[in-house]
């Protein structure tokens, strides 16, 4: 027996084994190295010479740090909210449907699978501020036109609006986890008189709530991660992404990875880069424990 | 009669809801369309309709004279392909350890994976783009290959999953027969994890066609240009050709549509499964 269990342990081990070697090169290396990095001044072709706290007590008096942070924050303030309620709301519409079920949840989630590149390249067309389909639909109803992306004000709003299109994937899921909730628990709800809101709140809401507090937590390290859109906008607007370049009016479009990414390799600030690198990879592990903590107590009391 | 005609109309609501939004959905693709055919003149044209008034199919015809269109199809299916051996090499024997085989530390091991889903790609970026130049490997495929034979933990926890769902008595049948662990793994689970393999496939190939990130980075010498980074650089030099772009743009996504079309029941499938298990 115990011969077996060691058989086992070692036959486990060498099945994982092309993971393991994947995980200690491709993300606990890196992971420790960029710590190292980011307490050295070094660029890709020069070697990293050790320089103490300068990259981060330098990046404490970056005005673009913070800028690049408030935007990020911003952008997920707004996009989160919005797409979690709006895949909420799409699935529930979706649900009781008896024709057509499959067809719309095709039709939604197709753009999710649309490439980063093409669909910025589509955005920038419908959101043109002369000629765009978005502002000229609004035209409609007498609302002025908004330069969407020149507009530091509706560079964000803007973005949020880009993104709500690709959240075909967690109406897919939300979809699935109310699919998983017996059907017994919505009888028994209705003999007992509650209405569509009330089974809603009591049976829909509780049953999909692990799926529902997972879903947050991906979308809100998603949202930090939010890069390749505002590269190609960036790009589209000033030409190439020179390091003197304005990310976006006033840098309304300079989000953190993006920011992270110039100094990485337009400035070839690779320490200062790996200094940011490191504050936000803090900032997601905190957030995570945290959220799955509170977020988990209030899942199981349910 | 008035009564019943609200509730009528209340029942209907959802479906006018779910066409609305489905038109919607379904808009900036249309655009994508409609601009692809449309002369450069009239893109950006207030008074345009949707239709092309006249279909402009030179737009084409210029995207395949300007841009190699074939050398970044090429090289795209290069690096998806590889991409794609690599994940059905790797993560199976990932996957039946966690699934298949009880051992200690397994459950470790898959928390592990599970966690690592989230770290940040920003947080690797940079030393993992000095360690592929140490290596001398930046301008070529291989820093976007490479990793895919050690397995990605999304795919691994896709597949896992869906060996679980594979009955234990099929491998200890096998097991009193005097198959090894090898020989299970080959003849009995591979074989049944087929759909599963089709999912973890299909996704494999799509997230590195579309990439953007991966061969920013590494395949930055225009020869090596997957679609995407194709696009991005016909953007930069034909700033004012956007009837050009959209065609191109409609090139590239038609790899996407067509495997959407045959393959999303495994998209759908995949989908759902990563979410549920939360």
């Amino acid at each position: 027996m115990r011969k077996r269990e060691k058989r086992a342990e070692r036959e486990g081990l060498l099945f994982l084994l092309p993971w393991l070697i994947g995980f200690a090169c491709f993300s606990l290396y890196p992971i420790l190295m960029s710590a190292y990095y980011s307490l050295t001044d070094f660029s890709a072709v020069k070697a990293p010479v050790f320089v103490g706290m300068r990259n981060y007590t330098s990046l404490f008096h970056d005005k673009l740090f913070w800028k690049s942070i408030q935007n990020t924050l911003y952008y997920t303030a707004l996009f989160v909210p919005v797409s979690i309620s709006l895949s909420l709301l799409l699935a529930l519409l979706l649900k009781p449907l008896r024709i057509g079920k499959g067809f719309f949840r095709s039709v939604f989630f197709l753009p999710s699978i649309f490439p980063a590149v093409a669909s910025t390249m589509v955005w920038i067309i419908i959101l043109d501020p002369l000629s765009g389909y978005l502002n000229r639909f609004l035209k409609l109803f007498g609302i002025p036109g908004v330069n969407w992306l020149g507009d530091p004000k509706a560079a964000i709003p803007a973005l949020v609006l880009m993104s709500s299109w690709g959240i075909g994937a967690t109406i897919v899921i939300l979809l699935a986890a109310m699919g998983d909730i017996p059907a017994e628990l919505y009888e028994a709800a209705s003999l007992d008189g509650a209405g569509m809101w009330r089974q809603f709140c009591y049976v829909t809401i509780p049953g999909i709530a692990h799926v529902l507090l997972y879903q947050i937590v991906l979308s809100i390290i998603n949202a930090t991660q939010y890069f390749t859109q505002v590269y190609i906008l960036c790009s589209a607007q000033s030409g190439n992404l020179s390091s003197g370049a304005e990310a976006g009016r006033g840098n309304s479009l300079l989000m953190y990875p993006l920011y992270l990414f110039q100094n990485a390799f337009s400035r070839l600030k690779m320490g200062t880069a790996s200094a940011m690198a490191w504050i936000l990879f803090l900032a997601v592990l905190l957030f995570s424990v945290a959220f799955t903590r509170i977020g988990g107590r209030f899942v199981d009391e349910k | 009669m008035l009564k019943k005609s609200a509730a009528g109309f209340s029942r209907l609501l959802p479906t006018i809801l779910v066409l609305l939004a489905a038109v919607i959905f379904l808009f900036p693709l249309l655009i994508m369309l409609s601009s692809a055919f449309q002369t450069n003149e009239r893109i950006f044209d207030s008074s345009r309709g949707l239709w092309p008034e006249h279909f402009a199919f030179e737009n084409f015809r210029k995207v395949f004279a300007q841009i190699p269109y074939w050398r970044y199809f090429a090289n795209t299916i290069w690096v998806s392909g590889m991409n794609v051996l690599g994940t059905l090499f790797s993560t199976p024997l990932v996957a039946f350890s966690l699934s298949k085989i009880r051992w200690r530390g397994r459950e470790l091991f898959f928390g592990i994976i599970l966690s690592s889903m989230m770290i940040p790609y920003t947080v690797t970026m940079v030393p993992l783009y000095r360690l592929w130049t140490l290596l001398h490997l930046t301008g070529s495929f291989w820093p976007l290959i490479i990793p895919a034979f050690c397995g990605y933990p999304f795919y691994i926890v896709l597949l896992r999953q869906f060996m679980l769902t594979i009955p234990d008595e099929l491998m200890e049948a096998a097991e009193i027969d005097g198959a090894g662990r090898l020989r299970i793994f080959r003849s009995v689970i591979l074989p049944l994890s087929r759909p599963g393999l089709a999912t973890i496939t299909i996704f494999s190939f799509m997230y590195t066609f579309s990439d953007f990130m991966g061969p920013l980075l590494y395949a930055n010498r225009s020869d090596h240009y997957t679609l995407s980074l194709g696009l991005y650089s016909y953007m930069n030099e034909h700033t004012v050709d956007w009837a050009g772009m959209m065609a191109a743009t409609a090139l590239f996504m038609l790899p996407i549509l067509l495997v959407f079309l045959f393959c999303q029941r495994y998209l759908m499938d995949g989908i759902s499964t990563s979410g549920l298990k939360g």
